[in-house]
């Protein structure tokens, strides 16, 4: 698990006769002024399911691998920016080599000829990440929900359906150590949404055959879940 | 001021008290009080050795767990120094290797759910390899439960200080279920409860006096444990 910080602070000229002015406006920067930069790094386990067989391809478009939240300084917590994107793409590619015989990945969801060799292309997007502080919850725990949504689409790049599904993470406070909370929040958050979503990935095992009955069926529109 | 003003006496024999026991004292006023019991003990196999897995597991629900971490850390150590007769397996490990089925939202909750679990596809087979026969289900945690008194501190050109006194009172409260992977059932459970004061007076200098409750916690059910997986358990 590889954590990198890299902290800001603005400070003004330090002039030798001030030094503890400085000194004390230094600590009081670091306690509220600054911006903690977290790139969330972690190995995620390969999940223990029977492989469903079936061809699939995965997409990947800018917005997840690229997702970076960013909260501004207030009242209860510093400033935050927290890269998760590059994570994600390992996490779901952990996730889903075990739950399909065949994974490929796709480069865009439009395919220029029909003869993709996979039965459904699925898309995951983070729709929104939301970090809690201590200050925010009256707690001890730094809360973080990540919400997703898993698209699936035909061969030829067509909406089938979608499903939405979140995570939860806590992680108790750490004095002086809050980066280290908010990065195990962080993963535990991504762990609990993909506990829920490799168990219902391999829960209907007819999902996939209904999904190509729909494809195939004009008169079905395109729908989308709340799982 | 005198001599024998300075020095603390005995009320019953009119001695001085030397610092030794004044500090001897001190430490019983702030050694927490402790309580474990055996809640339910039923079976646990006779053929106990190094090939026989425990694993301590701590409870989790909304993705997080409420036991601390160093609650954990200081129960593996302490069996780890028991020495057992079993072998413990790394927490992290045996939920990566299970995942996604011990996470927040799957663990099973009741050893009724147990069988259900082990006849998924490929979970007994890496449950074997694991080598894991018990589960330890940790529950529990240090709470501040109530505290008063207050301190002021000031810092001016010539220094600075604080004065005041401040106490909270805690309680630790954890428990432990055991289950049997093997017979797919619960075999057991304890649980140690401690309580104590903390205090941190301040003359110039606050001088934090800490009950080490969660320690004592801690030892209450690691040494419950370790009676529990002893070679000579009758139940």
């Amino acid at each position: 698990m590889i954590i990198m910080q890299r902290t800001r602070l603005e400070t003004a000229g330090v002039g030798a006769s001030g030094l503890v002015l400085i000194t004390l406006c230094a600590l009081a920067l670091a306690v509220s002024g600054c911006s903690t930069a977290l790139h969330v790094d972690s190995a995620f386990p390969r999940p223990v399911v029977a492989s469903l067989p079936i061809d699939v391809g995965v997409y990947y478009d800018e917005s997840v691998r690229q997702y970076t939240f960013e909260k501004a300084a207030d009242a209860n917590s510093v400033a935050w920016s927290i890269e998760i994107g590059p994570a994600h793409v390992r996490f779901f590619n952990q996730l889903f080599q075990p739950v399909f015989d065949n994974l490929v990945h796709v480069d865009s969801l439009r395919s220029g000829s029909s003869a993709r060799a996979v039965s459904v292309v699925m898309k995951p997007s983070i729709e929104e990440y939301t970090l809690q502080t201590p200050g925010d919850t009256a707690t001890e725990f730094y809360v973080v929900e990540i919400r997703y949504k898993l698209s699936f689409y035909t061969p030829s790049g067509d909406f089938i359906q979608g499903w939405s599904f979140s995570g939860q993470g806590r992680s108790r406070s750490e004095l002086f150590n809050t980066d280290e909370s908010v990065h195990k929040a962080t993963v535990a958050a991504m762990r609990d949404a993909a506990a829920w979503l490799v168990i219902e990935l391999t829960k209907h095992p007819d999902i996939y055959t209904q999904i190509q009955a729909q494809q195939s069926d004009d008169g079905n529109s395109p729908e989308d879940h709340e799982s | 001021m005198t001599e024998t003003a300075r020095k603390i006496t005995s009320p019953e024999t009119g001695r001085p008290i030397s610092g030794n026991c004044l500090l001897l004292i001190l430490g019983l006023l702030l050694s927490a009080c402790t309580t474990s019991r055996i809640d339910v003990a039923r079976h646990v196999a006779n053929d106990l050795s190094q090939d026989t897995g425990i694993v301590l597991l701590a409870r989790k629900k909304d993705g997080g767990q409420t036991t601390e971490e160093d609650f954990m850390e200081c129960l593996n150590k302490a069996l780890v120094k028991m020495q057992l007769l079993v072998r413990i397996y790394p927490e992290q490990d045996f939920l990566d290797n299970l995942f996604p089925w011990f996470e927040s939202r799957t663990a099973p909750a009741t050893p009724e759910q147990l069988p259900a679990l082990l006849g998924r596809p490929g979970v007994r087979e890496r449950i074997t390899e694991t080598g894991v026969r018990y589960i330890v289900w940790v529950d529990g945690s240090s709470e501040k439960v109530d505290g008063g008194g207050g301190m002021s501190c000031a810092v001016g050109p010539g220094g600075g200080g604080c004065f005041g006194f401040v106490w909270w009172d805690t309680a630790s409260v954890y428990e432990a279920n055991i289950w049997d992977l093997q017979s797919g059932g619960s075999v057991g459970a304890v649980s140690a409860d401690a309580s104590g004061m903390s205090y941190v007076p301040a003359l110039l200098v606050p001088v934090p006096l800490i009950a080490r409750t969660q320690t004592a916690a801690c030892k209450g059910v690691a040494e419950q444990l370790r009676e529990f997986f002893s070679e000579d358990r009758a139940l």
